[in-house]
C-alpha cells in the first residue's frame, strides 16, 4: 500500500515540476518578450536629452506638463531637482537635474506589473500605463529604481511621464516640457534617426544616464553641469 | 523757594539744575523711545516728502516700506535730490534704464536686507545677486508686491521673460 | 522622517502582515503534511494539531489575500489580477500559485477529513451523500494532492521573498538570500501557529505531534539564524549601497531595536532556549508550548516588518 501511495506522491511532484519546466522553455523558444530584448527592426525609439548647463530651474517644464496632461496638484510627472548653492557670494550657482521617466529599454516596472498595465509601446519604445488594467498594487512604483512613478490621486492608477504620448505626440507636436523650456535645455527625438536634433546633440555633447549599472538601459540622457557656467 | 530748601541750604543755581536735569533726561528718553523724527517739520511720513510735489502718482509709497516704524524716506533709497531734475544729480533710479549700476542698485536694498536671509527665502536671489537689479522682479511702491503671492505658473513664465533663447 | 514615514516608502505594514500570513499558511500546511505522513497516518484527522493546521492554513491565506485587496488603490478592480497575467511578474505568477494552492489546500483538507465527514453525512439528505461520494473520490487522489500541495506550499513560502527581491532599486531587498530567509521563517511561523492553536484546541502538549514538530523546529531555528547571518554578511561584503543599507537597517534606531530585540532575541533566541530546555526536561507543559510558539510568531511578524521597511529605506 505504501508503495502505491509513494508512487502517487512522486507522480504528483514530478508532473508539477515537469509542467512548469516545459512551459518556461516553450515560452523562451517562442520568441522575444516585450522589454527584455532589443528589436533591431524598430524604426522609432524616442529619447530625450536634458542639458543641465542650459537648465535654469524655472520649472516651466513641470507647469506645462501639468497643464497639458491634467496632472493634479501635489504630484508631478517631471521634477527638476536643485542642488546647491555652489561657490561664494555673489558668484553662486546651482545644479539642476531632471527627474522623470527614463523609458528604459529593459524596464523593471514593465517586468513586475501583474496585469500588464505597464507596457512598452512597440512602435515608439515609450513605456506606457494602461489605466484600465491597473489595479493599484504599486509594485511598479516600488520596482522603479528612479522613483519617478506615483499614484494619480484622481484616477487612482499608476502615472508617470509618457513623453506626451496621449496628448502632444498625437497632434504631431513635441512634448509639452520641450516646447515650454525657454532655454532649449530639452531635446526630444528619435534616437534611430541620424538626422534628428536628438542624435546630433548626443554626438556633440558628452552625456550620461542615471543608474546604468542596474541594466535598465534608460533613454533619458543628461549633459552634466559645468559649475559656474552662465548661459544666457 | 521750593520745598527742597527745607532740607538743605542750596544755592539757587544748583537748585535750578536739580529740577531741570531730570526733566531734560526724561525728555531725551522720550525722544529716543519714540523713533519718529519729530525734530524736522519736513518729513513726518514718506508720503509727505517734498518729492511728492512733482511725483504725486509714481512716488506714492503704499507698500511695506511706507511703514512709519521703518522711518524710510525717499532719500533713503533714491539718494539726495541735489540738482534733480537738472542733469548731474546723484539721484538713483531703480530700473534697467537707470544710470546707477546693478551693484549700486542692489546695494541699496542690501543695506537693510541680509543676502543670506534673502537666499533662505528664495534661491533665485543668489544667482542674480550682482547681475540683475532688484526692481526687475520687485515693486516696492505698490501696496502688495506682486511677486510675493506669485503662482508657480506665473513664476516660471517670469524667468522666461529674460532667459528666453530664440 | 520617521521609522514609518520616509521618502521612497511604497509598501506599508499591511503588506508585511500579508507576507507573514502567506508564509504562515505555507508553513502550517507543510507541517500538517509532515505530521500526517510521518507520524499519524490514516487517523490524522483525530489529532488536534492536524485540525489546527487545517483551520489555520485556509483562514490565514484568505485573510492575507483580503488585506492585499483592501490595500489596492482600486480594490474593486482586483479581479483583473486573476484574469490578466504577466509571466515576468513575480506577483502575477504568485497569484497563479496561490490560486492552485488554495484549490489543492481545500482538496487536501477534504481528503483528510473524508472519514469523519462521510460518517456525519450518513443518514442525511441526498445532497450530503453527494458530498460524501465526492470526498471519497478525492481521498483516492490524496497522495497526488499531497505531493502537489507540498511543492506549492514551499513555492508560496519562497514566493514572498522573490516578490521583494525583484525590486532592483532597493539593495537590501534585491538579494538572492531573501527568498530562502522568507521560506524558512515562514515554515517556523507555520509550525509555531500549528502548535499554538493545537494546544489551545486542547491538544496534548506532551504528545507525539509536539515532540515531532519541536524536533524539526530546533534545527530550523539554527538554520534561520545562519541564513540571517549570511544575508547581512553578504550585504556588508558587497560594499557600496548594499553595505549602507545593511548598516542602516541593523544600526542604532527604531528598526535596529526591532531586529536585535524582537527578531533575534524574542523570535529566535528565546524559542531556541525554551525548546532546548523542554527537550532536556522531557516534560512539556501547555504554558511553555504556547509561550514559545507565541514568541516565535511575534518574531517572524517583526522580521517581515523589519525587512519591508528597512529594505525601502535605502535606494541604489
Amino acid at each position: 500500500m505504501m508503495d502505491i501511495s509513494k508512487r502517487h506522491f512522486l507522480t504528483g511532484c514530478g508532473t508539477l515540476i515537469a509542467g512548469i519546466s516545459i512551459y518556461s522553455v516553450a515560452k523562451e523558444l517562442a520568441g522575444t518578450e516585450a522589454g527584455t530584448s532589443v528589436d533591431q527592426t524598430q524604426i522609432i525609439k524616442y529619447a530625450m536629452v536634458h542639458d543641465e548647463n542650459l537648465c535654469i530651474g524655472c520649472n516651466a517644464c513641470e507647469q506645462a506638463c501639468r497643464e497639458v496632461n491634467n496632472v493634479p496638484e501635489g504630484v508631478s510627472r517631471v521634477v527638476i531637482e536643485r542642488t546647491g548653492p555652489f561657490g561664494e557670494y555673489p558668484n553662486q550657482s546651482y545644479r539642476f537635474s531632471r527627474k522623470s521617466c527614463q523609458h528604459c529599454e529593459d524596464a523593471p516596472c514593465v517586468k513586475v506589473c501583474p496585469t500588464g498595465a505597464a507596457y512598452i509601446d512597440s512602435e515608439t519604445g515609450i513605456v506606457g500605463v494602461n489605466p484600465d488594467k491597473c489595479i493599484g498594487c504599486q509594485y511598479c512604483i516600488a520596482a522603479c529604481p528612479y522613483q519617478i512613478r506615483f499614484i494619480n490621486p484622481v484616477t487612482q492608477t499608476a502615472d508617470k511621464c509618457d513623453f506626451c504620448k496621449e496628448t502632444q505626440l498625437k497632434q504631431g507636436k513635441q512634448p509639452a516640457c520641450v516646447e515650454a523650456c525657454p532655454t532649449h535645455a530639452l531635446v526630444f527625438g528619435n534616437i534611430r534617426d541620424p538626422e534628428s536634433e536628438l542624435v546630433k546633440t548626443l554626438k556633440s555633447k558628452p552625456t550620461y544616464r542615471a543608474k546604468t549599472d542596474l541594466g535598465t538601459r534608460p533613454k533619458l540622457f543628461h549633459v552634466s553641469t559645468i559649475d559656474g557656467e552662465i548661459v544666457l | 523757594m521750593s520745598r527742597l530748601s527745607r532740607y538743605s541750604p542750596l544755592s539757587p543755581a544748583i537748585e535750578f539744575l536739580t529740577i531741570l536735569l531730570p526733566s531734560v533726561i526724561c525728555l531725551a528718553l522720550a525722544g529716543v523711545s519714540f523713533p519718529v523724527d519729530a525734530q524736522t517739520s519736513e518729513s513726518m511720513t514718506i508720503n509727505q516728502d517734498s518729492c511728492m510735489k512733482c511725483h504725486k502718482r509714481n512716488g506714492a509709497m503704499f507698500g511695506l516700506h511706507a511703514n512709519t516704524a521703518l522711518a524710510i524716506q525717499c532719500q533713503s533709497c533714491h539718494e539726495q535730490s541735489g540738482k534733480h531734475p537738472r542733469k548731474g544729480s546723484s539721484i538713483r533710479g531703480f530700473s534697467s534704464d537707470s544710470a546707477a549700476s546693478v551693484t549700486e542698485q542692489s546695494g541699496t536694498c542690501l543695506e537693510c536686507h541680509d543676502h543670506e536671509a534673502l537666499a533662505m527665502a528664495d534661491w533665485t536671489h543668489n544667482v542674480h545677486a550682482d547681475r540683475v537689479n532688484c526692481a526687475s522682479c520687485h515693486q516696492l511702491h505698490v501696496e502688495y508686491d506682486p511677486i510675493l503671492g506669485i503662482t508657480a505658473k506665473d513664476r516660471s513664465q517670469l524667468c522666461r521673460g529674460c532667459h528666453l533663447v530664440k | 522622517m520617521s521609522a514609518f514615514h520616509f521618502d521612497g516608502l511604497v509598501w506599508h505594514w499591511p503588506i508585511a502582515i500579508y507576507l507573514f500570513l502567506a508564509g504562515l499558511s505555507a508553513g502550517a500546511v507543510f507541517f500538517g503534511i509532515l505530521l500526517k505522513h510521518f507520524k499519524l497516518g490514516k487517523k490524522a484527522y483525530q489529532s488536534r494539531f492536524i485540525q489546527a493546521a487545517a483551520l489555520i492554513a485556509p483562514v490565514t491565506v484568505c485573510a492575507g489575500l483580503g488585506i492585499l485587496v483592501i490595500d489596492l488603490t482600486k480594490p474593486f478592480d482586483f479581479w483583473k489580477i486573476l484574469v490578466f497575467y504577466n509571466s515576468t511578474s513575480v506577483m502575477s505568477m504568485g497569484v497563479l500559485v496561490l490560486m492552485v494552492y488554495q484549490l489543492m489546500l481545500f482538496a487536501w483538507i477534504g481528503a483528510i477529513f473524508c472519514t469523519p465527514v462521510v460518517q456525519w453525512c450518513e443518514g442525511r439528505e441526498r445532497r450530503w451523500s453527494l458530498l460524501a461520494r465526492g470526498l471519497i473520490k478525492l481521498q483516492r487522489w490524496e497522495d497526488v494532492i499531497t505531493g502537489i500541495l507540498l511543492i506549492l506550499s514551499l513555492s508560496l513560502g519562497a514566493y514572498t521573498g522573490f516578490l521583494l527581491s525583484a525590486l532592483i532599486g532597493f539593495p537590501l531587498l534585491n538579494n538572492p538570500v531573501l527568498p530562502v530567509l522568507f521560506l524558512v521563517s515562514g515554515l517556523t511561523s507555520g509550525a509555531a501557529a500549528t502548535l499554538l492553536v493545537g494546544v489551545l484546541l486542547k491538544g496534548n502538549p506532551n504528545g507525539t505531534e509536539v515532540r515531532f514538530i519541536h524536533g524539526i523546529e530546533i534545527p530550523m531555528i539554527l538554520i534561520e539564524m545562519a541564513i540571517l547571518f549570511t544575508f547581512f554578511a553578504g550585504l556588508i561584503l558587497s560594499g557600496g549601497q548594499s553595505q549602507v543599507a545593511a548598516f542602516n537597517a541593523l544600526g542604532e534606531g527604531f528598526w535596529g531595536w526591532i531586529f536585535w530585540g524582537g527578531v533575534v532575541g524574542l523570535g529566535l533566541t528565546l524559542p531556541l532556549a525554551f525548546n532546548l530546555w523542554m527537550k532536556v526536561s522531557a516534560d512539556r507543559k501547555f504554558a511553555y508550548v504556547a509561550v514559545t510558539a507565541s514568541f516565535s510568531l511575534v518574531g517572524v511578524l517583526l522580521l517581515r516588518n523589519f525587512i519591508l521597511y528597512t529594505g525601502q529605506m535605502t535606494g541604489t
